[in-house]
């Protein structure tokens, strides 16, 4: 048995360039199957080149990619009838309708699923004859996502499935994607959210100018790079922050209030005992729990120190 | 390759193409606004061309080359006396156009056919009048007749014997008078050569004696619509594709280039089907043209679309910006209009326009429907829609290959 078909999918040292700039620079990971996969990254750190590869749709300048089992550079008519692809900015025939732009991509398959069971799990019964043009985004992108799973694909790739979406219209693209992982599927989602990885990964890796900065289960990435919780002083203002940010690194100014990231279990006290000798006033304090938000901002400030 | 994928992206294209109301608009009714436009402005409805003519020369050669001018329909012959100066007649009696015969034409004719030339040579001068074109647009001695120029090439003995058209050049009846005098001089060379009498004698009456200019039209129209159609539609939908994402998506799937090129090459001839058909519908309705379309006029339907898809694929594939790509389409599709005698005979253009309409594929999709659809030569519709073929083969397989899905093809 290869070595290759025990992961869903296996990088090794994949690179890609243009001119001078690194896309991606070497990277290596393998996804089990069965799992949701996130891989984060602000814009431009190289999270679309790498799905493009996979899906074959650009060649690697250097290294190998498997996905199934199958090589990127020499299986790719096998790997377009088992992966199922959203695309970044998806969009599909303007002037066909739902059921139409479905039974179109069901066409390109040997095996595809039933169209109407399609429409009913992302919940488009009532828009089945409606042409795609005049659906909302939330709507355009859970097609885009039924599109994606016409071919009953083991693994799916989502290329910024929430982009620009409102907060109800995410919500619900969320529930389309959990279901997939009850169906067994692996899924490779690709996101600049944190919110969105923390909620629906199981695996997380963080990208940044091409590079696989760290990667683990979400909660280890939490535990491992982000503080132990994070107090907002509300309406703490500079004052507040010209005390703090002194003794604690990564304090923030928001507006009037001041955010401390807590790394020791001590700290909640001494920072409130600051604030009374120097009598600072402010409104009310209150304590959040930590998020991939700060594990990729600690990433990012190691970044920059390592720069200064 | 799979005929269920190219099925349903055909079927999909029309679809897509009869519910956009404005490309389905454009598409279909454009030509024929095109057709009446220009059908009511150099046809006037059955208005005939003001023809003065002045015989300068008194052989029966010479009447009966009046006579042919005479029969034609579209001409309303003033006749002028021979001692009357011609320019002082033409701006006196604001005519548009004069044809003189000059003297000794008849003894050329019989010099010329007594040499032994393998054709007499009757060409049609054409002198711009002096009214507008003072500058005047060096026509003169520019023989119509491109068999005529050969015999004169060939035989150097041989001065053609030559009629003299003077016409206002910017005027928009010229080149219809000029195209059709042309057509009579050929006829009338057919008719006095031995060789080609019969063929000559049959192109003669159609052409003089049924030649309007919207005859001419119809196919030229038809011809527009093939052009049109196959590179600006071919540029629209792949560059519009290619940017908002839907040939990324369709590269992920298990659809091949060539199912989706064939398909759309299917729809596009489809379209272009439907819209000769209208063409048709119409010309007849309003015009009485009878162009029957017949087999030969679907193949060369057919083969001009497989080169104008393939022109278009090639265009699609160097500039990928949306609106530099249509502009790159209309570029080349506007001049090839022109040049390729759709709106005015390639007869009255001068010489070196000519020769670069003898590069222009559409010059013979235009030559061959009218050989099709009006005159009825079946040969040399077949042989003009071989060219068309040869060249469509070459364009569309470049354009095949080149075309981008993914990285490296
Ligand atoms: N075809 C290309 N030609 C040149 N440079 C490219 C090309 N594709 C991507 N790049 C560059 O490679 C880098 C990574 O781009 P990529 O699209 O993979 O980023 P991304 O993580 O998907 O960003 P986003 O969140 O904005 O989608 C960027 O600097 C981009 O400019
Ligand atoms: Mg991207």
């Amino acid at each position: 048995m290869k070595n290759e078909a025990e992961w869903a999918i296996k990088i090794e040292g994949l690179a890609k360039e243009y001119g001078n700039i690194k896309a991606v620079d070497h990277i290596s990971f393998k996804i089990p199957f069965g799992v949701i996969f996130a891989f984060l990254g602000p814009n431009g750190a190289g999270k679309t080149t790498t799905v493009e590869i996979l899906e074959c749709l650009r060649k690697p300048s250097a290294g190998t990619a498997y996905v199934l089992g199958l090589d990127i550079t020499k299986d790719q008519n096998e790997i377009r009838k088992r992966i199922g692809v959203l695309p970044q900015e998806f969009n599909t025939f303007d002037r066909l309708t739902v059921r139409e732009n479905l039974k179109y991509y069901a066409t390109m398959y040997d095996n595809p699923r039933d169209i109407d069971e399609l429409i009913s799990s992302v919940d488009l019964m009532d828009k089945v004859n409606t042409m795609y043009k005049n659906l909302s985004g939330g709507l355009k992108q859970r097609l885009g996502v039924a599109i994606a799973l016409v071919n009953d694909p083991q693994v799916v790739f989502l290329d910024e499935p929430t982009e620009g979406l409102d907060p109800k219209a995410r919500r619900d693209v969320w529930g389309v994607i959990k279901k997939l992982r009850d169906e067994g599927k692996t899924v490779f989602l690709t996101t600049h959210y944190m919110e969105e990885a923390e909620t629906l990964a199981d695996v997380v890796a963080i990208i940044l100018d091409g590079k696989i900065r760290a990667m683990d289960t979400t909660t280890n990435l939490i535990k491992n790079h982000g503080c132990l919780a994070k107090l907002v002083i509300h309406g703490g203002n500079t004052g507040a922050f010209e005390a703090l940010s002194v003794q604690w690194a990564g304090t923030e100014l928001n507006n009037s209030d001041v955010i401390v990231p807590l790394r020791d279990k001590r700290d909640l006290a001494k920072i409130v005992e600051l604030l009374d000798q120097r009598q600072i006033a402010f409104d009310e304090l209150e304590m959040k729990k930590p998020s991939l938000e700060d594990v990729f901002l600690d990433l990012t400030a190691t970044d920059r120190e390592g720069v200064s | 390759m799979k005929l269920s994928r190219i099925y349903i992206d055909f079927i999909s294209s029309l679809k897509i193409f009869f519910r956009g109301r404005s490309s389905f608009f454009w598409v279909l009714a454009f030509p024929i606004i095109l057709m009446l436009i220009f059908g009511a402005i150099f046809s006037g409805g059955n208005v005939q061309y003001e023809l003065a003519v002045q015989n300068k020369d008194g052989s029966d050669i010479s009447a009966s080359f009046i006579n042919a001018v005479n029969s034609t329909n579209a001409f309303k012959v003033h006749m002028v006396n021979a001692s009357e100066n011609a320019d002082t007649y033409i701006k006196s009696n604001r005519i548009s156009g004069m044809l003189i015969v000059p003297e000794g034409f008849g003894n050329d004719v019989q010099r010329n056919l007594a040499l032994g030339a393998s054709r007499p040579s009757t060409g049609v001068q054409v002198n711009p009048t002096t009214t507008s074109t003072t500058n005047a647009i060096a026509l003169n001695a520019t023989s119509l007749n491109a068999q005529a120029s050969q015999a004169q090439s060939n035989n150097t003995n041989v001065t053609p014997a030559a009629v003299i058209l003077k016409v206002d050049q910017s005027s928009t009846s010229a080149p219809v008078i000029s195209g059709v005098l042309s057509s009579i001089a050929n006829g009338f060379n057919s008719q006095l050569t031995g060789s080609t009498q019969i063929v000559g004698v049959e192109n003669q009456q159609v052409l003089s004696s049924q030649f309007k200019y919207i005859d001419f039209f119809v196919p030229g129209i038809i011809g527009l619509t093939v052009l049109t159609t196959g590179v600006l539609g071919t540029v629209g939908t792949n560059t519009q594709y290619r940017n908002n994402g839907i040939l990324r998506k369709l590269a992920t799937t298990p659809l091949g280039k060539s199912e989706w090129i064939i398909s759309k090459m299917l729809y596009q001839t489809v379209v272009i089907l439907i819209s000769a058909f209208l063409i048709i519908i119409v010309a007849k309705l309003v015009y009485n043209v009878t162009a029957v379309p017949n087999v030969v006029t679907l193949l060369l339907l057919f083969v001009g679309t497989i080169c104008f898809t393939g022109i278009g694929m090639i265009i699609a594939r160097f500039v990928k910006d949306e609106d530099a790509a249509n502009a790159a389409a209309s570029a080349v599709t506007f001049p090839m209009l022109f040049l390729a005698g759709t709106f005015i005979p390639l007869e009255t253009m001068p010489d070196y326009l000519q020769t670069v309409a003898k590069f222009l594929p559409l010059t013979y999709l235009n030559y061959g429907l009218r050989d099709a659809m009006i005159l009825g030569d079946t040969a040399s519709a077949l042989y003009n829609m071989m060219i068309v073929l040869i060249a469509g083969v070459i364009f569309f397989v470049i354009g095949s290959i080149i075309t981008d899905w993914r990285e490296g093809g």
